[in-house]
């Protein structure tokens, strides 16, 4: 199973703070009053630390160094008209957006599961990649994979639903009291 | 001192994209067959999606591409070492927090990169030049950088900052990694916005932040 690239946290010695504003006391008493909170750090009480929102990621699991992906190069298409076993599409390159290209793709390029999005406008993406397949013993070999987008929009039937079912719940509320 | 030779920052060792949002979410929604319900995933793969962890509180699945976890505060989803274009991680956090019923108050887009250097010589050279052990060998013996974090204000109207930590890679010898958090709090976290709001500020923010992390790689790397 290949994995994210996420640096995997180092084991922290046990005398090390974990951090400036997150720095718990070295040491606690051996017993600890019920009622009573450990104190806190002189770094706490003069920075007055407070919570702060971190979006960073925080996991790490391992990496399949044997079954790695190397793109060569990726690309944004958008279909411009379908056939019935090909389609047309121009595209863009993802890395370098002067890359612009037009070409035409069998559909048996694009997955089953991925082949009723295809029509005139659809946005897919095409990378060719290096795939290492270690465990194989081909070294490494090229490939193109194809997927196209889906990305739901937040259209005005949505906005009409949210209106409708507020409205409901509002009355509703009203006719109780 | 000799120059350090240019590592191109065009050509990491490895590369990946991590969007962390920062919220209320019901992990127990995330399961693989709402995804393709919603048509979000193709059904041949999520059909062999790895669920790792499923409890009301969190979730945890994975796929060839990708890497879910949602807890009842987080939600991120990672891209894999198979992953063709960071777009199809975006695309589906986008599209996953316009259908949800989840709430965010911050969100971060990570870039991360390992990046090998030729030698011992030249990957201590480039820790050097951030963290120079002249200032710190007086008071410790052999001093060597273990972690770096430097965080920029966000140079954009929006709330939040840029951080950058730059550490030895544990991953690929003689290697940095670099990861890059473009950080934007849209609301208090004691009220946070609907997510498809999230999702339109995730979209609008995406090439910016692409561009950000490009400077941030190729100013680390340039040995100039």
């Amino acid at each position: 199973m290949t994995t994210a690239v996420e640096q995997p946290a180092g084991p922290m010695p046990s005398s090390s703070p974990l951090g400036g504003q997150e720095a718990e006391a070295l040491t606690l008493p051996r017993e600890i009053p019920r009622g009573a909170a450990p104190s806190r750090t002189a770094t706490e009480v003069l920075q007055g630390a407070r919570p702060e929102m971190q979006s960073d990621t925080a996991t790490s699991p391992p990496d399949d160094e044997a079954r790695r992906l190397r793109v060569r190069e990726s690309w944004e298409g958008v279909v411009l008209n379908v056939s019935d076993d090909t389609f047309t599409a121009r595209l863009q390159g993802l890395k370098n957006t002067s890359n612009r290209l037009q070409a035409t793709f069998r559909m048996t390029a694009v997955s089953p599961d991925d082949r009723r999005l295809v029509s005139s406008g659809a946005v897919f993406y095409l990378a060719v990649v290096l795939r290492v397949d270690r465990q194989v013993g081909t070294g490494q070999r090229a490939d193109a994979e194809l997927r196209f987008r889906r990305l739901p929009t937040w259209t005005g039937d949505h906005y009409a639903a949210a209106k409708r079912w507020g409205e409901s719940t509002a009355q509703a509320l009203l006719d109780a009291d | 001192m000799a120059a350090e030779p240019h590592v191109d920052p065009d050509a990491p060792e490895l590369s990946g994209l991590g969007l962390v949002f920062l919220g209320r979410f019901e992990p127990s929604s995330f399961q693989p067959s709402w995804f393709a319900e919603q048509d979000l995933l193709r059904s041949e793969e999520v059909a062999t999606a790895k669920i790792n962890l499923f409890h009301n509180e969190v979730v945890n699945f994975a796929l060839d591409w990708l890497i879910l976890e949602a807890h009842t505060n987080r939600l991120s989803i990672q891209s894999t070492t198979r992953t063709a274009q960071d777009e199809l991680v975006r695309d589906l956090a986008a599209g996953t927090l316009r259908l949800t019923d989840a709430s965010v108050a911050a969100f971060g887009i990570n870039h991360e990169r390992h990046y090998a250097f030729g030698s011992d010589r030249d990957w201590h050279a480039f820790g050097h030049r951030l963290v120079s052990p002249q200032n710190w060998d007086s008071f410790l013996k052999q001093p060597g950088m273990r972690t770096l974090d430097v965080q920029g204000v966000r140079p954009d109207d929006a709330d939040g900052y840029i951080r950058v930590r730059v550490e030895p890679s544990v991953r690929i010898k003689q290697s940095v990694y670099i990861r890059v958090n473009d950080h934007i709090e849209l609301a208090p976290a004691t009220d946070p916005l609907p997510s498809p709001d999230a999702a339109n500020a995730l979209l609008e923010q995406w090439d910016a932040a692409q561009a950000r992390a490009q400077a941030v790689f190729e100013g680390l790397l340039d040995s100039r």
